[in-house]
């Protein structure tokens, strides 16, 4: 025997190993030890305004509305930072300076739980002479042997139509398709996330869609506007943003929703052959005082010589993102909760 | 096997999300996404896999809710052995089942009448009795001294490690091991004074 049989031999003696060491079971109580530290007895967080789907169908960014909508956080009108410091700051100089202030004021805020995380939005597509919109509601519930919901509501020929219906998984990250227990897992370091987005990118290869910059942008923008993430995690997402190049501000754009924000914008253009080409952008539009994302919009043009210049545009509009301990109820496409 | 201790850039991160953890809580969990395997495999080697369930989540939660009351300080190092120490505790409140798991390894069947003509049996039999002798020795240890030993051979716990995690001096986690070692190597029946 050499001198670390002994040790060797125990652990072959008594190691065993195991399919499931139960560590979900364990986590989600951790969790919600968590969620329950210091914290005293949790209110609903609802906004109290009344909103309505103004502009629905006409689908394209430049439409205006009337209602401002307060989001995420559960106030009704922005509040000073808890730092004390004025809500009007001066205009941030470029996009990078815009985000990372972002990033700073999401990790200062509270973590949050509830028995379902909530997120409602409105997508509308389609061109100017045939748009489209559908309301999109999903509750996904914090413990994984709960049942989570997904909500969908058409817009057709002016009749509202819902639905509700039980659902197994949730994702989110758009084209990345993170899990909840990916989600959980994401680094709050933004090289990190970046590694981990590449990763995903990487693993999804062989599926058409963005790659590259393009990816980190839409499926970090996909983090932000819907993912369960922590503030440390949301603040890591900025701050990725912040790092991609091409990103910059565009002034100033109002949502379907009638709620005006920074535009943040990257831009994609490739050049064809013969006068054509194409461009395509992606924006965000991000609250300028609480740097929430209240849309992302992508609008592709496509000019071919000789030809009209096409334009395709798709934009998600975000009313809720909140955890709730209310169970799911049928989508609305004028809710006045 | 555990691995040796985290390399110094790993265990300098877990005291920052320690750190972290104190105002921003959720912080916390990338510890338990850390250790808690290895925890668990810790926990079910000394007492099983049903109860290395609950000693494994009530290590992690005894954690976080003294979390503000780690102190890394001198010598008293690292966030694993801290982790390791917590759940040692809860082992020792389960000493009974830890006694009882030893005792059933310890059972050595009875050989056949002829064992002779088959080598696999005499091989099989071999290895048993050295199995059998094994578990009804570290039955025999006394609570501090199986301690020692396990953490080295089930965490991969250094002596430092150990010395942290149990809260006694490096030398006499040095002197108390290399006893152990000795007794264990002595019921097996190997020559005790080659330990390192």
């Amino acid at each position: 025997m050499n001198d670390m049989d002994d040790i060797n031999l125990i652990r072959t003696v008594l190691v065993e190993e195991v399919d499931d060491d139960h560590r979900d079971t364990a986590r989600s109580k951790l969790l919600e030890a968590v969620a329950m530290d210091g914290v005293p007895a949790r209110r609903p967080q609802k906004s109290k305004r009344r909103w309505s789907l103004i502009g629905a169908g006409t689908g394209l960014v430049a439409a205006a509305a009337a209602v401002v909508v307060a989001l995420g956080t559960g106030s009704a009108t922005p509040t000073a930072p808890p730092d004390g410091s004025q809500v009007e700051a001066a205009a941030p100089a470029n996009a990078q300076e815009f985000l990372l202030a972002a990033a700073t004021r999401a990790e200062r805020a509270p973590a949050r739980s509830g028995k379902y995380w909530h997120v409602r939005w409105v997508m509308h597509w389609g061109s100017e002479s045939d748009p489209s919109t559908r309301v999109v509601e999903q509750w996904q519930a914090a413990d994984a042997r709960q049942q989570s919901w997904w909500g969908v509501g058409e817009f057709k020929d002016g009749v509202f139509t819902p639905s509700l219906d039980k659902v197994k998984r949730v994702g989110y990250g758009w084209e990345a398709e993170f899990s909840p227990a990916e989600i959980r897992n994401l680094p709050t370091d933004p090289a990190a996330l970046r590694a981990v987005l590449e990763a995903k990118s990487k693993a999804n290869a062989a599926e058409p869609g963005p790659t590259g910059d393009d990816y980190l942008f839409a499926a970090t923008a996909g983090l932000l506007a819907r993912a369960p993430a922590t503030p440390a995690q949301l603040a890591a997402c900025y701050r990725l943003l912040a790092s991609l190049p091409g990103v910059e501000l565009a002034g100033t754009a109002t949502d379907s929703e009638g709620r005006t924000g920074m535009l943040v914008r990257r831009h994609d253009a490739e050049a064809g052959t013969g006068g054509s080409g194409r461009t395509e952008d992606v924006d965000l539009i991000i609250d300028q005082q609480t740097y929430q994302v209240l849309a992302t919009t992508k609008i592709l043009r496509a000019t071919f010589a000789g030809h009209p210049a096409q334009t395709l545009s798709s934009q998600s509009v975000y009313t809720h993102r909140e955890w709730t301990d209310e169970e799911p109820t049928m989508p609305s496409g004028t809710p006045t909760k | 096997m555990n691995g040796p201790a985290p390399p110094e850039a790993e265990a300098a991160d877990d005291l920052a999300v320690l750190a972290a953890s104190r105002a921003n809580p959720d912080r916390f969990v990338a510890l338990f996404d850390r250790y808690y395997p290895e925890i668990h495999r810790y926990a079910r080697s000394r007492l099983g896999a049903e109860v290395a369930d609950d000693v494994a989540s009530e290590t992690f939660l005894i954690a976080f809710r003294r979390r503000a009351e780690f102190d890394p300080g001198v010598g008293a190092g690292l966030v694993r052995s801290w982790l390791y120490g917590i759940a040692t505790n809860l082992v020792h409140r389960h000493r009974r089942t830890e006694d009882r798991r030893y005792r059933a390894l310890a059972r050595v069947p009875d050989e056949p009448d002829d064992p002779g003509h088959d080598e696999r049996v005499v091989v099989r039999l071999s290895a048993e009795r050295i199995r059998g002798e094994l578990a009804a020795a570290l039955a025999a240890l006394h609570e501090r001294d199986r301690d020692v030993l396990l953490l080295m051979a089930l965490g991969g716990l250094d002596h430092h490690e150990i010395a942290a995690t149990l809260g006694i001096p490096y030398g006499t986690v040095c002197s108390r091991l290399n006893r152990v070692r000795r007794k264990v190597r002595a019921a097996l029946g190997v020559d005790p004074t080659d330990v390192d």
